[in-house]
């Protein structure tokens, strides 16, 4: 299970953007795993894409890639513990999306985050202190 | 989780057959068109054009700052 994080997301939907040709290499190379979206993810894509033709690609996406939501049993105990993980690196001044997908993968131990943000590699752990795995170096 | 559904009548083993189905559904999905899914994406671009004229968002997916940057100017506007 891969969790996809915004910017691959973003650089898949939008041609122009700089990463676009990196996130299609590594979507080569993962294309055939399972995609989990988590919602704080698709909302931060959605704020990087405004435009109609942006979001047509982003529901292309979705549906030709057969990629899943994220579905917590206890999404209420889930938001609990993001923000036990966001207070604990509070110093780093991270977003909600990073504490999420921290947290999920935590509770997913075989998934790998699918991220560019270089805090996941540095600085960003599960809840229990050990590696975010990553999808891509 | 496990015994509620029980409880309420739901077979676990319909439960773990559905999602086999789900999942062999999306890989079969995935591997029919055949296609490498860079193709399909590039598929996706044509069929999606940006039009004419669409304004270039200043921002760098790479630099995190930028990013919240874009998302801020797009909060939702406080309506009084």
């Amino acid at each position: 299970m891969i969790l996809l994080d915004t910017v691959p997301v973003v650089a898949l939907c939008d041609p122009r953007d700089a990463l676009n040709r990196r996130a299609l290499r590594d979507l080569d190379r993962l294309g055939r795993e399972q995609f989990v979206l988590c919602a704080p993810v698709v909302t931060e894509a959605c704020f990087l894409l405004p435009y109609r033709a942006q979001r047509g690609r982003l529901r292309r996406f979705l549906g030709e890639f057969s990629v899943a939501a994220y579905r917590s049993d206890d999404e209420s105990q889930l938001w609990l513990e993001v923000l036990d993980w966001l207070i604990h690196y509070g110093e780093h001044d991270p977003d909600w999306a990073d504490g999420y997908l921290a947290v999920v993968s935590g509770r997913e131990r075989g998934s790998r985050v699918w991220t560019y943000d270089r805090e996941f590699r540095t600085t960003w752990r599960r809840p229990d202190g050990t590696r975010v795995p990553l999808a891509v170096n | 989780m496990a015994a509620r559904l029980r409880q309420v009548g739901i077979p676990i083993s319909r439960v773990v057959r559905e999602a086999i189905r789900t999942a062999h559904a999306r890989h079969a999905t995935a591997r029919a068109s055949g296609k490498r899914p860079s193709e399909i994406m590039t598929s996706i671009y044509r069929e999606h054009p940006d039009p004419p004229g669409l304004p270039r968002e200043p921002r760098d997916l790479r630099n995190r700052a930028s990013v919240r940057r874009v998302i801020r100017r797009r909060l939702r506007p406080r309506r009084s």
